[in-house]
């Protein structure tokens, strides 16, 4: 119960070297990461500018996805199917264009978090830390956003598209907090003027006039703050950069393969990062399966499939992907045992989180739960997870931000705020 | 008593508003004395220094200020009008004591607490055994909200008001203040975000780091925090009746069970060893300043008369410190929730003196309101012609507004009065919070480019503009000077200085409609905050 106790134990070197060891001899699939990583250079070398992520509510399934159990009492439904990644890198018959894009993805399948809460969960996958009460932790978005945003950019540097409840950090100023982006069609409210141009501009004169001599004697914090945000205004409604929200503008044919709703969430995505966004984070939600896993991952596997694999090729085809660092993941996985009501339940130790882009080698699979999914070896606690982000974006673990006058890691190991994580280097 | 003082309220307004009732000497309202002993504490914090101290504000500046915090509007132009009128010396003592007597301030002050314990109280998650669903949440923290309103209305001691909230028992249809420990069963577990919760609110000290070892820079030790949880430790809601929504239930009891104690945790082997680890073993009903419960007592009651008693100065400290932030914009000790070794009040001797004043005045709110908006330091300008790096109160603080000061400034400056339109104002605010922030009606806007926006470029916000207010601006006789003159009382609460007239005039006299210049002023500064 108490989060001290609950430390989880840092991933070392020997932790590696015993699951490579302990996995040939119960005679799996030997464990060839060494040999994939000469294979599979391409994609590496370069750190990630920004960072898409595509986040699966409800804690989605990792069986039915990326570590299919083909002959386990636990299989359920689907096939595994071979993918570009390698030998190891299996996905279910459900992810055929995922498939395609293996080798540009790393699949780390022994998350291990213990956390099977949702609202926990979704605080601890964002901030990579228990909630500390008074303290606030910033979530991946603000820390890349704030550590990689361009100065001066005048759209949102960090956009939420159906966004979860995503845990809020203030100290990094508002430019870096969530925007959420509620309606794909009018992205930003209030964004255009409701007189003409000519005459905003001489009512904005007079206003500046009026606020000049009114402000000018009330020199305060707020009143700098509404200053600027009135100049941001102004900046965002005569930005060139607005029109990466007109995803009407890709080709048909690119639409119709991203797909529906999400799909379109994923292409958009891709335009504000074109355009310079640094953290984009797209929501998609019902992943919660208790009941008919199966039913329910037919109707949404091929939403998910085509919006992500679609993404993926398209960021490598436009040359972006090296520079584009997309992470899938949910609160937690599912059980992989199937309940009497033909669901999976919650499970914390050992799903998968899937990673492609940025900084990371591609084609890696990481981690392995065993023959039937429930036996979890070389666990990746979450700060680990985090330490491995951080570094595909050249973002340093161990800098720290100043919280309630705490100084905090970005990386910080529950329980223990001055350790820091370990990035898992065999992904890179 | 409360009841004397209030009908002299409403006596004042009415000769206020020029109805012609005399008011007899006697009944002319005195400032409390505390005033004086907290604007001379004031003076003595660090860095103030008399050239930077601003002059008193204006009467249209003071009463945009106590209204927009008393009640949450600003006044129209009508009572602009007539306070600027009203010659009688004491016209603010009397204008706090009268805003105190509304409904209105009861209203949205019973909100403001509410925002404090619950965060967005439209929505509470209740997690009891089976947990309360989402609308009998809903109404047993309305049946809170009333309940609390009633207490402001009645200035209720704020002992007897904690008391309540601790030791509400029995049923939720039984008991109003049952919300306030109902909310604690979520997160971490009831136990714990009860120990939390309260050492927060109540006590304005950050417990948490006592949960897992010793605080690194405050007193608290492992057994404190563990002892604050172990009195509702034997708390066990059970919910009851069927509320038609799946798996959860309507109703809720809360029962006590006779064993039990919260067992501390047994951590070892933590990197950060220079405070002492928690080590395992059955906590103790020990109060944080002393005491504890006995064998066979009650402990909910114990734990209530330790945390209203006399001795526990704490509970005063914080709650005049949390007023004084929310009038004064910000805490003595800030931030308010956060009082520890290493955080030093900015005027110990300000903060004590209101501590000994609340004491002395039965731990009343409406009391603590009264003192400080009487003080020189609430009523001085924010304008000034030097400029200070930290606030010392030598000048007004300019904070944000909420969402509904917002809209309902709107609404005054463009329709003449206020509406309480929780919903239309939280669609209208919505966009410009952060995805994931927990707000409502009543917390601070973020004061962002979407905020801008908003008052820019919004069409409803465009078509009130052409409203009433303007309507009868525009019909006034008058020349153009009286009209600018109208529009800034109508807007900003004050009449227009020369340099504005001339500016408004050369614009009005140019291309430019009254529309257009009403929209400017909507649009500054002045308008989009409270100062």
């Amino acid at each position: 119960m108490a989060k001290c106790v609950e430390c989880v134990p840092g991933f070392d070197r020997r932790n590696f070297l015993k699951f490579s060891l302990g996995a040939g001899a119960m005679g799996a699939i030997p464990h060839s990461l060494l040999a994939q990583q000469t294979q599979a250079k391409q994609a590496s070398g370069r750190t990630a500018k920004a960072v898409i992520m595509l986040w699966m509510g409800g804690g989605p399934t990792q069986i039915d996805t990326w570590d299919p159990k083909p002959g386990s009492r636990n299989a359920g439904d689907f096939k595994a199917i071979d993918t570009t990644g390698g030998q190891l890198m299996k996905f279910s018959d459900q992810m055929k264009v995922c498939a395609t894009q293996g080798k540009n993805m790393t699949v780390v399948r022994s998350m291990n978090t213990h956390e099977g809460s949702h609202e926990r969960g979704t605080s601890l996958m964002h901030i990579g830390i228990n909630p500390v009460q008074g303290l606030e932790i910033p979530p991946t978005g603000t820390v890349v956003s704030y550590e990689k945003g361009k100065k001066d950019f005048p759209l949102p540097h960090f956009i939420a598209i159906d966004p979860p409840l995503i845990p809020q950090a203030t100290t990094f100023g508002d430019d870096f907090m969530p925007f959420r982006l509620n309606n794909a069609e009018n992205p930003i409210p209030n964004i255009r003027r409701n007189v003409g141009e000519a005459q905003d501009k001489e009512r904005a004169k007079l206003l500046l006039d009026q606020n000049k001599e009114w402000d000018g004697k009330r020199q305060q914090k707020e009143v700098s703050k509404v200053e600027a945000s009135y100049v941001k205004s102004e900046d965002v409604m005569n930005t060139p950069l607005l029109k990466a929200f007109n995803y009407h503008d890709e080709p048909a044919d690119l639409r119709k393969e991203y797909g529906d709703r999400f799909g379109i969430n994923c292409l958009l995505a891709r335009r504000l990062v074109a355009a310079g966004c640094s953290f984009v984070e797209i929501g998609m939600g019902g992943w919660d399966m208790h009941s008919d896993v199966a039913g329910n991952c037919k109707r949404m596997l091929p939403t998910l499939d085509a919006g992500m694999g679609t993404l993926i090729k398209d960021l490598a085809e436009k040359d972006m992907l090296k520079e584009t660092l997309v992470v899938w993941c949910g609160e937690f996985g599912r059980t992989p045992n199937i309940n009497a009501g033909k669901g999976r339940d919650h499970h914390a130790d050992g799903f998968s989180v899937v990673m492609a882009g940025g900084g990371l080698a591609g084609g890696r699979v990481y981690g392995n739960t065993g023959p039937n999914g429930d036996q979890c070896t070389a666990p990746v606690p979450i700060h680990n997870l985090f330490a491995t982000m951080y570094q595909a974006c050249g973002i340093d673990g161990n800098k720290k931000y100043e919280t309630e006058g705490r100084k905090i890691k970005y990386v910080s190991m529950n329980g223990s705020v001055s350790t820091s994580g370990t990035p898992i280097k065999e992904l890179f | 008593m409360t009841r004397a003082k209030v009908g002299a309220g409403v006596l004042l307004l009415l000769f206020t508003l020029g109805v012609g009732v005399n008011s007899s000497p006697q009944e002319t309202p005195q400032k409390p004395s505390v005033c004086a002993a907290i604007d001379s504490s004031v003076k003595g914090i660090s860095g103030y220094n008399m050239k930077d101290q601003a002059a008193l504000s204006e009467d249209g500046e003071f009463l945009r200020r106590v209204m927009l915090d008393i009640v949450g509007y600003p006044p129209n132009l009508d009572q602009v009008k007539a306070f600027m009128a009203d010659t009688s010396p004491a016209k603010r003592v009397a204008k706090i004591d009268e805003l105190l007597a509304t409904d209105d301030f009861a209203d949205l002050w019973a909100r403001m607490f509410a925002e404090v314990f619950f965060g967005n109280y439209h929505e509470v998650t209740m997690d009891t055994m089976p947990k309360l669903g989402k609308a009998a949440s809903a109404r047993i923290v309305g049946d809170f909200l009333k309940w609390f309103k009633l207490k402001l209305n009645k200035d209720t001691p704020w002992t007897e008001i904690v008391s309540q909230m601790l030791d509400a028992r029995g049923t939720d249809e039984g008991d109003p203040a049952m919300a306030y420990k109902l909310s604690f069963y979520s997160g971490e577990g009831n136990a714990i975000e009860f120990a939390n919760g309260v050492a927060r609110h109540l006590l304005g000290i950050r417990l948490v780091c006592a949960r897992c070892h010793d605080h690194p820079f405050d007193k608290w030790r492992v057994e404190d925090y563990y002892g604050l949880a172990d009195f509702v430790y034997r708390q066990k809601a059970r919910g009851y009746g069927n509320g038609g929504e799946k798996d959860a239930v309507d109703h809720v009891e809360l029962k006590y069970a006779d064993e039990g104690d919260i067992m501390l945790p047994n951590i070892s082997g933590s990197k950060d060893a220079e405070v002492k680890l928690a080590h395992g073993g059955a906590a103790q009903p020990n109060f944080l300043f002393g005491g504890s419960a006995g064998k066979n007592d009650d402990r909910m009651k114990v734990l209530a008369m330790f945390m209203t008693n006399k001795a526990n100065s704490q509970l005063p400290r914080a709650l005049v410190n949390r007023v004084w932030s929310w009038l004064m914009g910000r805490g003595v000790v800030h931030p308010v929730d956060d009082f520890n070794l290493k955080n030093k009040a900015m005027a110990t001797a300000l903060l004590e003196a209101m501590v000994r004043d609340t004491i002395e005045n039965k731990y009343s709110i409406k009391r603590i309101i009264r003192a400080i908006c009487n003080t020189e330091a609430y009523q001085r300008s924010c304008s000034s012609d030097t400029q200070v790096t930290k606030v010392n109160f030598s000048r007004a603080t300019v904070k944000p507004l909420n969402g509904e000061q917002l809209l309902n400034s709107i609404k005054v400056a463009t329709q003449g009065k206020p509406e309480r339109a929780t919903v239309q104002t939280m669609e209208m605010v919505q966009s410009l919070y952060p995805a994931g922030a927990i707000w409502c009606e009543v917390t601070p806007l973020p004061g962002n480019a979407r905020q801008a926006l908003l008052l820019r470029n919004n069409t409803q916000i465009m078509s009130w503009i052409n409203g009433a207010v303007l309507g009868k601006v525009k019909s006034s006789a008058g020349s153009v000077e009286e009209k600018i003159d109208l529009m800034f009382l109508s807007a900003l609460s004050r009449p227009a200085n020369e340099s504005e007239k001339k500016r408004y005039g050369a614009f009005l006299a140019g291309k430019g409609s009254m529309e257009d210049a009403y929209w400017t002023l909507l649009n500054s500064t002045e308008f989009v905050t409270r100062h």
